[in-house]
C-alpha cells in the first residue's frame, strides 16, 4: 500500500553528525594502536591522532562549504556545473570506485577478524557473502531507514566501548605512556597519515547534502561527528599503550579488541569479552559499509542515468564480492587496505578542495 | 471516495402500498424472520410495518409504534419515538430492517419512516481477557458497535471527539466508525487513514483483523502496525495523544493507529502507578522481549561454538548436565521450543479448566520426563521456560506472537554462524524495523528518527508533572497537555 509521507526524509544535524561518526569508526581503529605503535615512541602517537583529526576536521569544512554553496543540489550536477561533463564523470566514477573497494575491504575485514576471533572453521568466503547479503537488504531499503541505522547502532557502539574502557581503568599502567615526546616531527607525521586512513569516510556528507534540512548548520554537525571518532581513537590508543606497552602493542594486530579481552567484567558471566565486543563492533562496521554501498550506487546511478537502484546493486555486490576475496594473504590484503586509503586521501581532500576552488575562482551563482 | 455498490439494486419506493410489501417481502426470500403487519389507523389511513424478529426492540414497536399508529387521527400519524429518519429509496429501506430497525409505509406515500429500533442481545461489559490488569479499569469493549463507542464517549466528554460512522462490505454492511478529537489530530494523518479505509472494497468485513491488515503500510512484515485493544482507557489514552482508533461492528477488538514499536512495550498500569515502577517494569519487558526473541539463540551458539565465553565453572555444569544427550543443541532446542509452541495453542483451544491441566501437564510432566529420558538438558529446559515466561510478559499479544515467530530463525541463523548469526540477524531485524512505517511515521520514532521530547514517555515513564506535552512525533494541532507550560 502507498504510503504517505510526513516529510521525516530530511535530515537534521543530529543526523548528519551520526552518519559521520558511523562511517568513520570502523575497521580502521581496530588496527590503528598497532599501526602507531610500530614507529612511534612511547604514547607520543596521541600527537599523530590529533593532528589526523584536525587534518580531517579541515577537509571536513571543506566539504561542507562545497555542501552549502550549491544546497539541495546532487554531487555529480554541481561537479558537472563546476567543472565539464566529462570530468564530473570522471569524479563520479573516483568516488564509485572507491567506495566499492572501501566496500570489499571492510567484508573481507570482518571475515579475517570473525575467523580469529569467533570461529575457526567456517570459510572466509561464507563469513563474507553472510555479512554483505545484510548490506544488500540495507541499500535496498530507503535511504532515511539507511540513516535511523546508524541512530539505532552508533549509541550500542559507544557504550560498548565506555563499559569496555571503565573496566580497563584497573589494567591500565600510567607509567607505560611514559616518556613524553620523545619522537621526531617525521615519525609523527607517517603516524598521522596511518591514522587518517582510520578517519576516513566523512566524505559521505557529499552524497547525503540533498537530503539536508534548509537551515541545518553543517559545519557544526560535521565538527562533532570528527570529533567523537577522535576521542575514541585517542582514549583508545593511550589504553592501549598503558596496557600492552608499546612494544606489546606493536606486535598485536588488533589491540582494540584485545583490550577487551583483558577486561574482567565483574559478575563474570561471559570470560571472554572480546567476543562480545567484536560482536557490538560488527554494527558500526556495518554502517560504514552499507554507506559506502549506497554512495557507490548513487555515483554510478548519476553516470549512468537509466540505471537500476537493483540492478546496480545486483551488479554492484559481486563485484565487490570478488575484489574482497582477491588478496591471498595478509600482504595482499594490506595492499588492499592501503589501496583505499590511497584513494581516500583523494576522495576526502584533494577532490573537494579543487572542486571548491574552482568554483570560487569561476564565482559564478551560489544557488543553483 | 468511491461510494461501495449495493448488493441490492438501487430502487425507489413506489405509492402503493400493496406493492411495496410485495417488492420488500420478496427481495428478503419470504424470509421467516421477517415480520410484517399491516394497520389501519382511526382516520382510515393503513400503514405496514417491518422488522427483524430477534434484531429489534418488540416492546418499542408495541406499545409506542403500533398504538400511536393505530390511534391516530390525522392524516399522517405523529410517532411518539426518539430516533427517526425518512428515506425514499427501497434498498435503504431494506438495510434498515436488516441492521434491526423498524420501517413504517404508509399507503400513497413513497416515503419510509426508518424507526431506531435495534436491540439485541449481546454480551454485557466484561473484564478484557486478553489485556487484564492489576489496577485500572475493568471493563471492556464488547461486540456491540453501540457500546463501544458509548465506552468510548464516557470517558471523553469532549464535544471534539468525533466518530465517523459509514458501512464497509457489500454485503456484510459492517459499521464502522473512524474516531478522532479534532483539534489534536493531525488532518494529513486523517484524511490518509479515510483514504486508505475508503479503498476497502469486499463483501464481507470480517471484524477488525481484516481492516487492520488490509489497511497496514506493510502487509508483508511479521510486525503489527496497527494496535488492537479490548481496553476502552487505552483508545482514549491514545486518542489524547493524537492517534485515530476504528470501531469494528462484531468484535471486542478496535484499532488504533499509527504506532511506533515502542508503544507495544507500554501498558496502560504505567500510567496508573507511581513512575518508579512504572519505569522499572518497562524496562523490565525490554529485557523480556529481548530474552523472548534471543535466548535460545544464544543458548545454541555459547554450545555449539564458543564454549570458551562461558566462565569455566558454568560450562563444566552446562556440559556435565548434558552428558548422555544424544542431540546437538541445535536439534534439542527447535524442538523443545516447537513443543512450548504446540503446548500454547492447544492450552488455547481446549475448554478453560482443561487447558490449566494440560499448561501444567506439559509443562512440569513431560520436561521432567524428557530430562529423565535423557533427551533434553535440564538447562535446555530452563532456557525453554525463561523464553515462554518473557514472552508473556509482553503486553501485546500480537506483537508477541511475531517475536515468537522470529525467534526461530534467529535460531537458524544462530546454527549456522552462532554469535556471528546473532548479529546479523539483530542487525537484519533493525534493517526491517527502520524501513516500517505506520501511517507514514517511522516504526522506531522517536529513537530514530530522534524527537528527544517525546523520551520522557518511552523507556522511562516521567512523573506527570514532566509530562507537559503530547507526543511532538504524531505533529498534533494542539500540542499541550497542561495549561501554563
Amino acid at each position: 500500500m502507498k504510503t504517505f509521507e510526513y516529510g521525516d526524509n530530511r535530515i537534521g544535524s543530529r543526523e548528519v553528525a551520526m552518519m559521520i561518526s558511523s562511517i568513520m569508526i570502523g575497521v580502521g581503529i581496530l588496527t590503528l594502536p598497532n599501526q602507531l605503535a610500530k614507529h612511534i615512541n612511547s604514547s607520543d602517537g596521541w600527537i599523530s591522532i590529533a593532528g589526523a583529526g584536525l587534518i580531517a576536521a579541515a577537509c571536513g569544512l571543506v566539504i561542507c562549504r562545497l555542501t552549502s554553496r550549491f544546497q539541495g543540489d546532487t554531487f555529480h550536477r554541481y561537479t558537472e556545473r563546476i567543472t565539464a561533463r566529462p570530468v564530473a564523470i570522471l569524479v563520479s566514477a573516483v568516488y564509485g570506485v572507491y567506495f566499492l573497494l572501501y566496500l570489499s575491504f571492510a567484508i573481507r575485514s570482518i571475515a579475517r577478524i570473525s575467523k580469529m576471533y569467533l570461529f575457526d572453521n567456517t570459510p572466509v568466503s561464507f563469513i563474507s557473502v553472510a555479512f554483505l547479503l545484510v548490506v544488500v537488504y540495507a541499500v535496498f531499503g530507503t535511504k532515511a531507514a539507511l540513516l535511523r541505522l546508524n541512530t539505532m547502532f552508533l549509541p550500542i557502539v559507544l557504550l560498548i566501548s565506555v563499559i569496555v574502557m571503565l573496566f580497563a581503568i584497573q589494567l591500565a599502567d600510567i607509567g607505560n605512556l611514559k616518556p613524553f615526546l620523545i619522537t621526531r616531527p617525521t615519525e609523527l607525521l607517517s603516524g598521522t597519515k596511518d591514522a587518517t586512513y582510520a578517519l576516513l569516510g566523512f566524505e559521505i556528507l557529499l552524497f547525503q547534502a540533498p537530503l539536508l534540512r534548509p537551515a541545518v548548520r553543517t559545519e557544526k554537525a560535521m565538527l562533532i561527528g570528527v570529533a567523537i571518532p577522535v576521542v575514541l581513537y585517542l582514549l583508545t590508543y593511550l589504553y592501549s599503550i598503558a596496557i600492552f606497552t608499546r612494544e606489546g602493542t606493536a606486535q598485536i594486530i588488533y589491540p582494540t579488541v584485545e583490550i577487551a579481552k583483558e577486561v574482567r567484567v565483574p559478575g563474570q558471566f561471559f570470560e571472554r569479552m572480546e567476543s562480545v565486543f567484536f560482536t557490538v563492533w560488527i554494527m558500526t562496521i556495518f554502517n560504514s559499509s552499507c554507506m559506502a554501498m549506497e554512495a557507490s550506487v548513487s555515483c554510478w546511478r548519476a553516470i549512468f542515468a537509466g540505471l537500476n537502484q537493483r540492478t546496480c546493486i545486483w551488479i554492484m555486490s559481486p563485484v565487490s564480492f570478488t575484489i574482497g576475496m582477491l588478496p591471498q594473504n595478509v600482504s595482499q590484503y594490506n595492499k588492499l587496505g592501503s589501496a583505499v586509503s590511497y584513494i581516500g586521501y583523494g576522495t576526502a581532500a584533494i577532490i573537494p578542495i579543487v572542486l571548491l576552488a574552482t568554483a570560487r575562482l569561476k564565482g559564478g551563482s551560489r544557488v543553483g | 471516495m468511491k461510494e461501495p455498490k449495493a448488493a441490492v439494486q438501487p430502487a425507489e419506493l413506489s405509492s402503493s402500498l400493496a406493492e411495496n410489501i410485495e417488492q420488500i417481502r420478496s427481495k428478503l426470500g419470504n424470509a421467516a424472520d421477517l415480520l410484517v403487519s399491516e394497520h389501519c389507523s382511526k382516520s382510515g389511513v393503513k400503514y405496514a410495518v417491518f422488522c427483524i424478529d430477534g434484531l429489534s426492540n418488540r416492546l418499542i414497536i408495541q406499545e409506542h409504534l403500533l398504538e400511536a399508529l393505530i390511534g391516530s387521527e390525522s392524516d399522517k400519524a405523529e410517532l411518539p419515538v426518539q430516533e427517526i429518519k425518512s428515506t425514499r429509496r427501497l434498498d435503504d429501506a431494506i438495510i434498515s430492517i436488516l441492521s434491526g430497525d423498524t420501517v413504517v409505509l404508509m399507503e400513497g406515500m413513497s416515503d419510509a419512516w426508518i424507526v431506531g429500533t435495534k436491540t439485541w442481545n449481546s454480551r454485557s461489559v466484561e473484564e478484557p481477557q486478553t489485556e487484564a490488569l492489576i489496577r485500572g479499569p475493568r471493563d471492556g469493549f464488547t461486540e456491540s458497535f453501540r457500546t463501544n463507542t458509548a465506552l468510548i464517549r464516557r470517558r471523553l466528554r469532549d464535544p471534539n471527539l468525533r466518530f465517523e460512522s459509514f458501512q464497509l462490505g457489500r454485503r456484510s454492511r459492517t459499521d464502522v466508525s473512524i474516531v478522532y478529537v479534532e483539534g489534536i489530530v493531525n488532518d494529513q494523518l486523517l484524511q490518509e487513514v479515510r483514504r486508505r479505509i475508503h479503498t476497502i472494497d469486499v463483501d464481507d468485513v470480517t471484524g477488525s483483523g481484516f481492516i487492520e491488515q488490509w489497511i497496514s503500510d506493510h502487509f508483508l512484515s511479521p510486525f503489527p502496525q496497527i494496535m488492537s485493544t479490548e481496553r476502552p482507557d487505552k483508545v482514549t489514552a491514545a486518542l489524547m495523544q493524537g492517534k485515530i482508533a476504528i470501531v469494528v461492528d462484531n468484535t471486542p477488538f478496535q484499532l488504533i493507529m499509527p504506532m511506533t514499536i515502542f508503544s507495544f512495550f507500554h501498558s496502560p498500569e504505567d500510567y496508573y502507578q507511581n513512575w518508579t515502577i512504572s519505569t522499572v517494569i518497562r524496562v523490565m519487558r525490554f529485557g523480556a522481549a529481548f530474552l523472548a526473541t534471543f535466548l535460545p539463540a544464544f543458548y545454541i551458539a555459547l554450545l555449539e561454538y564458543h564454549h570458551g565465553m562461558l566462565p569455566s565453572q558454568l560450562a563444566f555444569s552446562i556440559a556435565g548436565s548434558r552428558e548422555g544427550v544424544p542431540f546437538p543443541a541445535v536439534v534439542e532446542a527447535f524442538a523443545m521450543e516447537a513443543t512450548l509452541e504446540l503446548l500454547r495453542e492447544a492450552g488455547v483451544r481446549l475448554p478453560k479448566p482443561i487447558g490449566q491441566t494440560i499448561g501444567i501437564v506439559g509443562g512440569l510432566v513431560i520436561g521432567e520426563a524428557a530430562v529423565r529420558a535423557g533427551i533434553v538438558s535440564p538447562i535446555m529446559v530452563i532456557v525453554v521456560a525463561i523464553t515462554a515466561i518473557s514472552s508473556f510478559s509482553l503486553p501485546s499479544y500480537t506483537f508477541a506472537i511475531s517475536l515468537r515467530m522470529i525467534r526461530f530463525l534467529i535460531m537458524l541463523a544462530a546454527a549456522l554462524f552462532g554469535l556471528y548469526g546473532i548479529v546479523l540477524s539483530y542487525i537484519v531485524l533493525n534493517i526491517h524495523i527502520a524501513n516500517l512505517m505506520s501511517f507514514g511515521i517511522p516504526y522506531a520514532t522517536p529513537f530514530a528518527p530522534t524527537f528527544t521530547a517525546d523520551w520522557k514517555d518511552l523507556l522511562l515513564r516521567a512523573p506527570f508533572r514532566l509530562l507537559t506535552g503530547r507526543p511532538r512525533m504524531m505533529r498534533t494541532k494542539d500540542k499541550n497537555r497542561m495549561k501554563n507550560k
